[in-house]
């Protein structure tokens, strides 16, 4: 067994957790260390091969490994320590305790910073019915397969759910010379952004069905086929309508849930709603020494998001562990009409801007986006058109923050459906 | 030709269970399966119970069976070092028709020896058992019940029947017989032809199509179809007592039960099907099984379920245990009958059996240095820091998770594939060392494990299977 | 002719609408950042894709490697750019940005290893 000490410590070399350990030790964070499982940083980037990343925070469209490589770069000039192929393991009090083929590792640290990212729901998490033959796989387990192991998955494939990743593997699985039959939806809109449906379905002629569900899966070792039906505005399926699509592979990008099971081992507070941890503009959890980002947090549409919120985690983390991170009286921050969720669910009021990012509850246009508190209207936004597949950010202003009394609520209100 | 003294076909509980009883003797024991590992089948999927006699028909052979089995069950589990918990059952009485028959149970009961199953009133069985739903009418409680982990439990016999000199053959399936003048003269199997002085049946599900194969076949097994509700580890509300219906007009059974390895079952459904490889849940069987499980258990949070599963169980016609010598065909034993109290009862079906062959004629003589216990592979999640340690220092893939959901190490995984019996399959892997057995169902793990697979075996990586013949994991052109 | 169009420059996935008869004379209205003006355009007459995939290396556990054209090629040239990166095996090590191919199915475009590998 080896004990090592440190100011921050992250769990998770994704780009959360890249930018929390770099923004860290930015910001004085003498010895910081980052903890992963795997043998290469950067996370689920590694598989996500497609471009659409870093608009934002680099100005440029770049590939997931390619920016995951940046900050992989960054971390290793601003002298930030990985320990590759160690799993943590629990977090007991002020110590992360990790494994590796060396032993058990306890590190003692000042701050944690939860960065594990997300896993994705399964097929059992809907309750599918049908029998379970090989065949059916969650969106991101095909892409590691095909984008990293280099295997081919199936033939002729039918996709469940309109998330991103899944609509992305639409046009993965049609470039290696699949067939996709179709991507199916339940609700009455798309969950993820509109420019994959533009690039990923309909460039290749892939039928989007939406308000349809899989009601059945058929074949015995490996899947022959799957039954849609449409559903009804409760999202029960029509079985008069049913039609059975044949297929040899089913694949789902129905969801992702924050991978939370070592912030469970602290003990840390966490949302019902995000599934992640219940956190401050710090990022912050109800355990002071813990701290939280990126996708575990809450799901992100937009890796830049992520960096940009992650480096809060990491500043507020190197404060904390430096004991200069002064706490404050903290107001709840709650989704009202239109709006999901927002994080963080908690604000300290101080004298600075206070970024809440959220997601609203159902599709929409002519947006009018509010934030209020017991006194008033804080910041108002309109926009043309929203999703809930989409992250809103709005920033209450360093003087209204630090005066703000009662309840902050976010509210999101269509002109047009 | 494969020559042998006992053929044993199928490797499910029973056959597993007949294969150790058998090892301890000088003879030529094979099992055949066709399936790719053992308890492939009815052996796995069933909640892995092993119950007291209580609830049995009194006087009947599978009451007697299992009486004798219940009373050597942990002797064994022990000796395999198969992992069970003795967590007790309780019956919450919902109605007041169940009284009277929760009353007549309690009688049988007693008949049947079983001394300490009780009926308790309200407050008593919610004191033992504070899930359960606050208006219940009181309750029977049976505190020698138990749960035990089906899949190691099989392949524990297995692996002890191996080490000492049993040569089991999967992915082999009995094709037919060559019968004539009262005998076998060779089992057809799709690896070769077997002659063996003894041929047991103990294919469970196909007990039927095997008996048919010496014309011995004069009832009918139906295929019953139960499906189940796996829950996670952290769901909020979990029960420390097997949670039964008691039987009546309005329930028709279900079960919620702790498992030792810290899910939690609930099921199950019980349908007759045609088709004994239905394996197909449905959403009618799946609501049925949700509402009344809630309906005992007002609390339980069914959006943690991580899976679900259906198993097919051989119910008879007639009904009840048939153990039976042929008098037409010389060697030939059928096992049939054998429903879900099989897990249990299959030490003493063994027993039974091997007790029958010596009045048959079989002279036995003792194996010298039989080894009767077996190490079961150690389980990183379940050990404390320093043991982990420890565990690393002797083997350092140890320190190598793959399935993170269970916390299982390569280490764990090398060793289901390379002991005795070892797993070929994702799913042998996963009912052995639990990897794929978590909350993601083997979405992280899976890739992994087939490289592992892969590796292990020689083979490539497209022709690893899920299970069974057929079931690839990937696209093979 | 009218087309209406979903801009896949950034994610904001605006809905644009061009209104055109040749090139010259198109009246473009809906996108929210002038980067949407030549997307449409392209897309109208001569629609273009950046193209990633991965190709096949030796030498290290990772069996693929990320691979992207450095500019966006012609939207119908991709699957043939699919069946020309599925012949190519590289060998480590290679860092990001190197060139694999310099003329890709002479797009003028490059094709780039995406990881350092």
């Amino acid at each position: 067994m080896k004990d090592i000490k440190c100011c921050v410590v992250v769990v998770g070399a994704g780009p959360a957790g890249m930018a929390a350990a770099i923004s860290a030790k930015k910001n004085g964070a003498e010895k910081v260390i980052i903890i992963e499982r795997e043998n290469r940083t950067g996370g689920i980037l590694k598989q996500c091969i497609h471009a659409g990343f870093g608009l934002q925070y680099f100005g440029e469209e770049l590939t997931g490994p390619e920016y995951a490589e940046k900050f992989s770069v960054l971390a290793n000039e601003t002298g930030i320590e990985f320990m590759l192929n160690t799993t943590a393991l629990e977090i007991k009090d002020k110590t992360l305790v990790c494994v590796n083929t060396e032993g058990i590792v306890n590190i003692h640290f000042g701050a944690l910073v939860l960065a594990m990212g997300c896993r994705e729901r399964t097929r059992a998490n809907l309750v599918i019915p049908g029998s379970r033959p090989a065949g059916i796989y969650s969106a991101g387990t095909a892409q590691k397969l095909i984008n990293i192991f280099g295997h081919k998955v199936g033939k002729e494939v039918v996709i469940l759910g309109s998330g991103d990743i899944g609509m992305i593997m639409a046009r993965r699985l049609s470039l290696g010379g699949a067939k996709v039959k179709a991507v199916v939806e339940i609700m009455p809109y798309l969950a993820g952004l509109v420019r994959n449906k533009a690039q990923c379905l309909d460039d290749f002629g892939i039928p989007l069905m939406l308000s349809h569900t899989v009601v059945d899966i058929i074949g015995v070792d490996r899947v022959e086929a799957v039954t849609i039906a449409p559903v009804d505005e409760n999202r029960q399926p029509i079985m008069e309508k049913a039609e059975t699509i044949s297929c040899d592979t089913l694949l789902l990008s129905v969801g992702l849930i924050p991978e939370n099971e070592l912030t469970r081992s602290a003990d840390v507070a966490l949302s019902g709603i995000t599934k992640g941890a219940i956190v401050n503009q710090y990022k912050q959890t109800d355990k002071p020494y813990i701290f939280a980002c990126g996708n575990v947090l809450h799901v992100n549409d937009l890796v830049d998001h992520v960096s940009h919120e992650s480096e809060d985690a990491g500043k507020y983390a190197a404060l904390y562990a430096a004991g200069k991170l002064e706490s404050a009286d903290e107001l709840a921050v709650e989704p009202g009409d239109g709006v999901r969720y927002v994080c963080p669910q908690k604000m300290a009021c101080v004298d600075d801007n206070v970024d809440l990012y959220f997601r609203t509850a159902a599709p929409g246009r002519n947006t009018t986006l509010t934030i209020s508190d017991d006194s008033g209207v804080l910041v108002t936004k309109k926009l043309i058109r929203t999703t809930p597949g989409t992250i809103e950010k709005l920033t209450i202003p360093a003087d209204k923050a630090k005066n703000a009394i009662g309840k902050i609520v976010v509210k999101a209100e269509h002109k047009e459906a | 030709m494969i020559k042998t003294d006992v053929l044993i076909i199928g490797a499910g509980a029973v056959g597993c269970a007949l294969a150790r009883e058998l090892s301890k003797y000088n003879i030529k024991v094979t099992v055949c399966d066709k399936n790719d590992d053992v308890g492939g089948e009815a052996s796995k999927s069933n909640s892995g119970l092993f119950s007291t006699s209580a609830t049995m028909p009194v006087g009947t052979l599978e009451c007697k069976l299992r009486t004798i089995a219940h009373s050597m069950i942990l002797d064994v589990c022990n000796k395999l070092d198969v992992p069970y918990i003795e967590c007790g059952s309780i019956a919450p009485i919902l109605y007041p028709d169940q009284l009277e028959t929760a009353k007549g149970l309690t009688e049988r009961a007693f008949q049947n020896g079983v001394y300490d199953y009780e009926l308790l009133p309200a407050k008593d069985i919610l004191d033992l058992e504070p899930t359960l739903n606050p208006e219940i009418l009181g309750g029977i409680y049976s505190p020698r019940d138990r749960q035990c982990n089906q899949f190691i439990f099989v392949s524990a016999l297995a692996e002890n029947a191996a080490e000492n000199g049993v040569e089991f053959i999967l992915d082999c399936k009995v094709t037919g017989m060559d019968v004539s003048n009262g005998k076998i003269h060779a089992v057809h199997t799709t690896k070769g032809d077997i002659e063996a002085t003894w041929v047991i049946n103990a294919a469970g599900l196909h007990c039927d199509e095997i008996s048919d194969m010496v014309d011995e076949c004069d009832f009918k097994v139906n295929p019953r179809k139960g499906e189940f509700y796996v829950f996670s580890h952290d769901t909020p509300v979990k029960v420390s007592h097997i949670i039964s219906s008691v039987p009546s007009p309005k329930t028709r059974g279900v079960l919620v039960i702790p498992t030792v390895d810290n899910n939690m079952l609930v099921g199950p459904t019980a349908d007759d099907v045609e088709d004994k490889t239905d394996v197909k849940t449905t959403a009618a069987g799946l609501a049925s099984i949700k509402s009344q499980a809630l309906n005992m258990i007002p609390g339980l949070h069914f959006e943690d379920t991580i899976t679900q599963f259906v198993g097919v169980r051989p119910a008879r016609t007639p009904e009840g245990y048939d153990l039976r010598f042929s008098e037409k065909v010389k060697g030939f034993i059928g096992i049939s009958g054998v429903r879900s109290t099989g897990l249990t009862a299959s030490v003493a079906i063994a027993t039974y059996i091997v007790h029958g062959m010596k009045e048959h004629g079989l002279e036995l003589e003792r194996k010298v240095g039989w080894k009767q216990t077996r190490k079961g592979i150690a389980r990183f999640a379940e050990k404390t820091n320093a043991e982990k340690d420890a565990l690393i220092a002797a083997d350092p893939l140890y320190g190598k998770i793959v399935c993170r959901c269970e916390q299982v190490t390569e280490s764990e995984i090398l060793q289901a594939i390379h002991r005795p019996v070892g797993a070929k399959t994702l799913d042998a892997v996963k009912r052995r060392v639990r990897a794929g057995m978590g909350r993601c169902q083997s979405g992280f793990c899976g890739p992994h494990v087939i490289e592992i697979i892969a590796r292990e075996l020689g083979i490539p990586e497209e022709d690893v299977r899920k299970r069974g013949e057929k079931a690839f994991m990937l696209d093979r052109d | 002719m009218k087309k209406t169009l979903i801009c896949t420059v950034c994610p904001n996935g605006c809905e644009i609408e061009v209104n055109y008869t040749t090139r010259e004379d198109a009246v473009i209205t809906g996108y929210t950042c002038k980067r949407g003006i030549p997307y449409a355009i392209d897309e109208c007459f001569e629609p273009k894709r950046t193209f990633t995939s991965s190709v096949k290396i030796t030498g290290t556990d990772r069996r693929m490697l990320p691979v992207r054209t450095t500019g966006p090629i012609p939207k119908e040239l991709l699957m043939k750019a699919a069946e020309a990166v599925a012949a190519i095996t590289l060998e480590v090590p290679v860092k990001c940005g190197d060139v694999i191919v310099e003329n890709f199915l002479d797009t003028d475009v490059k094709l780039v290893a995406a990881m350092s590998l």
